[in-house]
């Protein structure tokens, strides 16, 4: 308890009929950099809302540093927000903009003078002063929103898509620098995106989201590597999604039949004999070559019907039976790339397959 | 509690104008309601009374009522036969020049129209500017238009001229025309291109700016009075007249001024009825 | 097959009609004239009505030689005096009411969703549409049977005030339309009481708003006749109504010249308040 600096419980939000957040419980360790991921519509902004104070929850609790927050102003919550559009005073400069938290706070001149000074040239706007929002760039605009946020020293610091507006250039290079700062000041980060690769390099851990409820919680290599269900298996990187029914199941392993072709995959049981599943593989984690290897367990054969160059690597859409293509990303190491109709081979380690419920969305 | 102090908050927002116009513009239109309901004398008896509804059927009304109705419907079309090309020709313009022309259509809108009426006095009275114009150009017969018909539809087209443009003006403009083109392209003539592109497309603007000049020129008091004289009376001088001047018949005057309302309704409504209709 | 034969079947295979009818070549000539036309049908009267105002055959389309004795003699009439001071005590005042309640009035109905809500913009935009004549004698007639108040300035300002109202609150809305919530959010969320926000951010941000609301509610009462008319008592005359009782009077070289004075006092405040909202946007 006392090592968290959010808690939610129980956290639900109805816009009428309509159920926004639903059931959404999260503890969030102090010096977090914590992400909420998932499509446009799926609660993640609102509950970023429900915390700051803008809405209130219609059940639920809502625990900043330990103490109960619900129907708290949002003025008199130690969290501050970055706003995706940034929500610069357009009257006021960039210094009136950043010193407004510290002049509510009825902080001195002098007092504001060195706090402003440090949190600029953190953000680097050291000498733009007296410049009016509308005289920035996206980047220098996205500073500014956040050194007014940072300048007070909140709490919790929270994000919403504050790298949305900016092209992707840009957006690369604050993302590492929104890191670096977090680490510095060791503040809370509820981070929200729709962009999982954003998520994936920025986050301590992430909560994934899909119509109002958290579907996953963990650090990006597990949502990654082992996700939860379906959603998220395809919301976050790219996944082929094999249909079948469990054969025999020796835990952790399962056998599961596709179209009379045989594969294993990793399952937390139990599964009972002839259930239908859905095994989920990475196209990354297959590889393909030539020759048959005789070390393997998950090897098949199949025929190459398509492939696209990407520069890096290249996709190729391998047709294993009538109804089953997979598609297969291999890095282009060397020029013995395949081409448009070889008969190949590929399989994959058995720990890379994921066995999911098929019907974990429903 | 938080929904209790927005609610707070709510109320001492709204309070002054509810008040306001709840005292001074509710309560007085509930007022004209009793009043249509009584009976007449002294100028009021309060004595519930439908009779006013009875005198408002007079045929002396009736060609008022008539009148007034006749004079607005021209009014509006007069508007709309001059303003929509004129609209057309603004937005042809180029930008500044576009801008300029459509400001000086609006600009006699904030000129003081009892004094613009009383201009329009001056043109048509007789020995007035034209007429001593037309003398001067070597015509005998002396004219003036000063106290008729026409006189009240010129004062009228030249008041709600600006009321009629401004809409048209802006849903012509708003319009894409490359559409015009197209129409062309496709085959059809300038004519055929107004009709089936141009004239469907700024049918709001038609509506908007036809039920301005409508509802306005239905309700008109001081043009009449100063450019009809007594033998172009329309509603409103009869509803001033039963009110202020001899006969008092204050009953007829509040079921007068329901009647009007009543029909501007109507104006409204049909027209909410054909946007929604072709939205 | 060469670049030359390719062309030749285009231009063989698609005539070139050439469809310029009588119609078409006169539009652009006739719209013009049309515009002509309006133009001056729109200003004739207020240039005739200057130039009678210096010209000493005052109505004659024969000019009758320069002079300023109309204006010497409108400027030494003290009714005029009196009426001029009673405007703009009118307009002053409802101005100030106006903006306040109709600018209240505009910030609620922007924040707040509630019950009756239809019904209360209904009512609001009501003194717009509602005929002039009807808001004066019903207002008339409250005063004089319900509340028996003496008819005079103050009851013209709360006539006025009435439909101003309901204009400051369309303008102040239409200015609030175009402003992000998210700022009084941001406010707020820096430690800013809701007072603290209006004051430091939303009042900043719709002020252009509120000041050419409050010039349009001074405007319209400088100009309101008909509602002023039934409302106005003895010694509350104002300028629009001395100009009704001088035409019906008859038509004296006098009012030409206040008749100019009133329309170049308009036409300059017009001016100015579009000067000052240019000047802000840019």
């Amino acid at each position: 308890m006392d090592e968290s600096s959010v808690e939610l419980k129980n956290l639900s939000k109805q816009f009428g009929a309509h159920p926004v957040v639903r059931d959404v419980s999260l503890q969030i360790k102090r010096g977090e950099f914590f992400s909420l991921l998932g499509p446009s519509g799926c609660g993640k902004t609102t509950t970023l809302r429900l915390l700051a104070g803008f809405d209130n929850p219609s059940s639920g609790e809502i625990f900043i540093n330990g103490s109960l927050a619900n129907g708290a102003p949002p003025y008199a919550r130690d969290v501050n927000l970055v706003f995706q559009s940034y929500a610069l005073f357009p009257h006021m400069n960039v210094y009136q903009n950043v010193a407004f938290g510290l002049e509510m706070k009825k902080l001195s001149r002098s007092q504001i003078q060195p706090m402003l000074e440090e949190v600029l040239s953190l953000v680097r706007l050291t000498g733009l002063e007296s410049r009016f929002p509308k005289q920035l760039s996206g980047g220098q605009q996205q500073r500014v929103a956040l050194a007014r946020a940072l300048v007070t020293h909140p709490s919790v610091l929270l994000l919403d898509e504050p790298l949305g507006a900016l092209d992707l250039k840009l957006r690369k290079e604050m993302q590492l620098e929104l890191k670096k700062l977090q680490r510095k000041l060791n503040i809370t980060f509820i981070y929200v995106t729709h962009d999982q690769e954003e998520a994936l390099t920025m986050s301590d851990r992430i909560a994934v989201m899909d119509h109002g409820r958290v579907v996953q919680v963990g650090r990006p290599e597990e949502i990654y590597e082992q996700p939860a269900t379906r959603f998220v298996a395809d919301f976050i990187g790219e996944t082929n999604f094999i249909e079948g029914k469990i054969v025999s199941c020796d835990p952790p392993w399962v056998k599961v039949d596709v179209q009379g072709i045989q594969m294993s995959a990793l399952g937390i049981p139990p599964y009972e004999k002839s259930r239908e599943v859905v095994i989920a593989i990475r196209p990354e984690k297959i590889w393909l070559q030539k020759e048959h290897s005789s070390s393997s367990e998950n090897q098949f054969t199949g025929l190459i019907e398509e492939l696209v160059y990407l520069g890096t690597d290249t996709r190729y859409l391998v047709r294993l039976s009538d109804e089953l293509i997979l598609t297969v990303r291999q890095q282009n190491l060397d020029h013995s790339a395949f081409r448009k109709g070889d008969r190949v081979y590929l399989g994959w380690p058995a720990p890379c397959a994921q066995v999911l419920h098929p019907e974990t969305e429903a | 509690m938080e929904k209790q102090r927005e609610r707070g908050q709510l109320a001492l927002l709204l309070l002054p104008s509810t008040l306001w116009l709840g005292l001074f513009f509710l309560a007085p239109l509930g007022i004209i309601l009793v009043i249509s309901l009584v009976q007449r004398g002294g100028p009021v008896a309060w004595q519930l009374d439908g009779s006013a509804y009875v005198r408002l059927l007079d045929p002396l009304h009736l060609k008022i009522f008539l009148r007034s109705l006749t004079l607005a419907v021209l009014t509006t079309f007069v508007c709309l036969l001059v303003g929509y090309p004129l609209a057309y020709y603004i937005a042809q313009r180029p930008p500044r020049l576009r801008h300029l022309l459509h400001f000086f259509v609006l600009l006699p809108l904030w000129a003081n129209s009892l004094v613009l009426t009383y201009a329009w006095m001056v043109l048509l009275r007789p020995e007035g500017f034209f007429d001593s114009l037309l003398h001067a150009l070597g015509f005998a017969e002396p004219i003036s238009l000063l106290y008729t018909p026409t006189a009240v539809v010129i004062g009228l087209v030249y008041w709600y001229l600006p009321f009629m443009v401004y809409p048209l003006y802006g849903s012509i403009e708003k319009f894409d025309f490359t559409l015009i083109e197209a129409a062309h392209d496709l085959g059809a003539t300038r004519f055929q291109a107004f009709r089936k592109v141009l004239l469907p497309l700024t049918m709001p603007g038609v509506m908007a700016g036809s039920l301005l000049v409508f509802i306005s020129a239905l309700g008109t008091f001081v043009v009449p009075a100063l450019l009809g004289g007594d033998k172009t009376l329309m509603w409103g001088n009869l509803i001033q007249q039963r009110f202020l001047s001899t006969p008092q018949d204050w009953p007829l005057g509040a079921a007068l001024s329901l009647a009007m309302m009543l029909f501007m309704s109507v104006g409204i409504w049909f027209y909410f009825r054909v946007n929604r209709e072709s939205a | 097959m060469n670049e030359r034969s390719l062309s030749t079947t285009t231009r063989a295979t698609v005539p070139i009609h050439r469809r310029a009818t009588l119609w078409d070549r006169l539009l652009e000539p006739v719209l013009g004239v049309n515009a002509c036309f309006i133009y001056v049908f729109l200003y004739m009267p207020i240039v005739v009505l200057i130039a009678f105002s210096f010209s000493a055959s005052p109505f004659s389309a024969v000019w009758g030689g320069f002079s300023i004795d109309w204006y010497i003699q409108l400027f030494q009439d003290s009714e005029i005096a009196r009426a001029l001071r009673n405007t703009l005590i009118v307009a002053s005042f409802s101005m100030l009411f106006a903006t306040i309640i109709g600018t209240m009035t505009a910030l609620a109905l922007s924040k707040f969703q509630f019950r009756g809500r239809n019904a209360f913009e209904t009512t609001l935009n009501l003194p717009i549409v509602i005929p002039d004549i009807v808001q004066g004698i019903s207002l008339l007639m409250f005063l004089v049977l319900v509340v028996h108040l003496a008819l005079g300035l103050p009851t013209i300002i709360i006539a006025h005030t009435v439909f101003n109202i309901s204009y400051v609150a369309v303008i102040v809305r239409a200015r609030l339309h175009g402003f992000d919530r998210r700022l009084e959010e941001a406010a707020m969320d820096l430690g800013a009481t809701e007072w603290q926000t209006f004051w430091k951010i939303t009042f900043p941000l719709i002020w252009p708003g509120i000041l050419s609301g409050a010039l349009l509610a001074f405007t319209l009462s400088l100009d309101e006749f008909v509602v002023t008319f039934f409302v106005t008592g003895p010694g509350a005359t104002t300028l629009p109504i001395q100009v009704y009782s001088m035409v019906k009077r008859g038509v004296t070289p006098e009012i030409n010249a206040l008749a100019t004075l009133m329309l170049v006092a308009s036409i300059l405040l017009v001016t100015l308040s579009i000067l000052l909202q240019r000047r802000r946007s840019s």
